[in-house]
């Protein structure tokens, strides 16, 4: 009776449990093997699943470009992951948290408005940023026209920052929402006794509010740098690169490698490198979270 | 005397939160009016469509399109498939992973949700290879399949929740009868998950509809095109904004029904899934 329940629930896991290993699973190790390879969709290695140990990993650190890709990959984290989602995400769930307390009826459709960004799906929000920005039809610099100001090229002089603006735009409400979940959790009693204290709302804010939300915004921080390291398709909507590379990062580089070039072997040892990126991150927050008293 | 300063102050600041709520609704939400203005704004040079003549004409244009009805077919199937063949799999995995007990079994729950380490991006390319070896490449159901198992380990999880709140005696009365454990879940835990498979329904449609990796990856034939994989291709054409406008409030509908209808009971349940830990 026992041991046929067992058996039972493993057979109500296995289904599941083979087609993670087959598509999931599976391909995580598998993309570490194949970069191994000289695999490729065309040519002489087509398919070749032969090992030729670091090759891939050296061509792309003799790549003329690398110190370029691994740059635009540190700043576009960097804007996206730690200035617009967790910092942004902070300040906007801190307004709101405000506004909330304050009775302001509009708090609720600001925490909507960002939620709707974050689950808009990303081809959409390429296509609504592409006609924001466009130079001929943008609304951006319909905007700035009709109050008499020049049009800006928005996306040909400063690409990366606005692939920066729009990735961080979609990311913000993920960071929001656990943000604003956690400073609903916080006790109130210790704000309350510094209130009667006599304490600025400012004062409150940095020594009570900032100190206890700080191990939340390190869990945003590392969620938001994996997702962020890894995203691109934002990117290739609305730049595809940049015309001197220059919002072309890993992740990109890695897509345009593997499914726009069929480098199949090199654009998996690319993905290998985003990966290894993220764990670098990841060290350099946890020294950081270390040294704070 | 000290009072004074500090109520306005605060007032000064509960002025300045108000301004930037104003703004946040602004800089987010703008946007999606402005969506659903060009869809059925008749001017169709407009970048500023201000209510001008209403029109219908836009939707009319975009539906017409062979591509775009063959694409909402193609999203429907595949998001479909996938949130029934999901729901499935999850639900019984997630019953068996509440039921089971075996050693180690906190650390194997949070192996599989860290999974998702590895994002999508990582993968893709062993995925695109992985697909090619099966021929599942350019086949609705290589994509159907490839989105299941992206989705599973987080839908596994959300159910393996619902089930841990479900009582056992439910189970044991029901294996007493003389039930198997397969007519036990069918018959009494199921049902009494039903708000957490439709919880996983809704989601896995959702991510299913909207998720736009897996179709550029794995589709290439325009027979076979998704609405999100169409979005990719006509947003890094010309395609005008107007015609775009009106798919584009097609796409996002049953993703905001979706999240409506389940809000609040994904983050709770969630939530009591890691407290049980």
């Amino acid at each position: 009776m026992k041991r046929s329940a067992r058996r039972s629930y493993v057979l109500a896991v296995a289904p599941a449990l083979v087609l993670m290993a087959i598509f999931y699973l599976g391909p995580a190790i598998w993309a570490v093997y194949i970069s191994t390879t000289p695999m490729s969709l065309v040519g002489p290695d087509a398919g070749s699943t032969r090992f030729i140990g670091l090759d891939n990993y050296r061509a792309i650190w003799k790549h003329p470009d690398f110190p370029t890709f691994v740059w635009n990959t540190v700043v576009y984290t960097a804007g996206v992951a730690v200035i617009g989602a967790t910092i942004g995400g902070l300040l906007i769930a801190l307004v709101i948290d405000r506004a909330r307390r304050d009775g302001n009826r509009l708090a609720m459709a600001a925490f909507g408005a960002v939620v709707l960004a974050g689950i808009c799906p990303v081809p959409l929000v390429g296509s609504i940023w592409g006609i924001i920005l466009d130079y001929r039809d943008g609304v951006l610099n319909a905007l700035l026209t009709t109050a008499g100001f020049e049009r800006v090229d928005w996306l040909g002089k400063r690409p990366m920052l606005m692939v920066i603006v729009a990735e961080a735009w979609r990311t913000v409400g993920l960071a929001m929402i656990v943000f604003y979940g956690a400073l609903r959790t916080l006790p109130a009693s210790v704000g309350e006794a510094a209130m009667l204290d006599g304490a600025s709302s400012w004062t409150r804010l940095r020594t009570i509010t900032l100190p206890q939300i700080m191990p939340t915004a390190g869990l945003v921080l590392l969620m938001t740098t994996i997702l962020t390291a890894g995203s691109f398709l934002l990117n290739e909507i609305l730049t595809g690169g940049g015309t001197a590379l220059q919002t072309e990062t890993l992740a990109l580089y890695s897509f345009h490698a593997a499914l726009i070039d069929f480098r199949i072997a090199y654009g998996a040892a690319l993905s290998v490198v985003i990966l290894l990126f993220t764990l670098v991150c990841a060290a350099v927050y946890l020294r950081i979270a270390e040294k704070r008293p | 005397m000290i009072a004074r300063p500090a109520l306005s102050a605060s007032r000064l600041t509960s002025w300045l939160t108000s301004l930037a709520i104003v703004a946040i609704i602004l800089v987010f939400g703008a946007p999606f009016l402005w969506v659903l203005a060009q869809a059925f704004d008749a001017a169709t040079t407009g970048a500023l469509p201000w209510p001008g003549e209403l029109t219908l004409a836009n939707v009319r244009t975009m539906f017409e399109q062979e591509i775009v009805r063959v694409a909402l077919r193609n999203s429907l199937i595949v998001a479909g498939v996938s949130a029934v063949l999901a729901t499935l799999l999850a639900g019984l995995a997630g019953f068996g992973l509440s039921r089971i007990s075996f050693r180690r079994k906190a650390e194997v729950m949070y192996g599989i949700i860290l999974l998702y380490a590895f994002p999508l991006t990582v993968t893709m390319v062993a995925i695109f290879d992985v697909a090619i070896r099966l021929d599942l490449t350019n086949t609705l159901r290589g994509l159907i399949l490839a989105e299941v198992a992206i989705m599973l380990p987080f839908l596994t999880w959300l159910m393996k929740g619902f089930y841990d709140a479900i009582p056992r005696q439910l189970d044991e009365a029901a294996l007493i009868d003389g039930a198997s454990i397969w007519r036990s879940w069918l018959g009494v835990i199921a049902p009494a998950a039903l708000p957490g498979i439709g919880t996983a329904a809704g989601l896995a449609f959702v991510i299913a509809w909207s998720e736009p990796l897996l179709p550029i990856v794995l589709i290439s034939d325009p027979d076979l095109t998704t609405v999100s994989r169409f979005f990719f291709a006509a947003a890094t054409s010309s395609t005008s904004f107007q015609s775009i406008a009106a798919l584009g409030i097609a796409f996002l509908a049953p993703v905001l029904l979706v999240i409506l209808l389940l809000r609040g009971v994904i983050g709770s349940s969630v939530m009591t899934s890691i407290d049980e830990r």
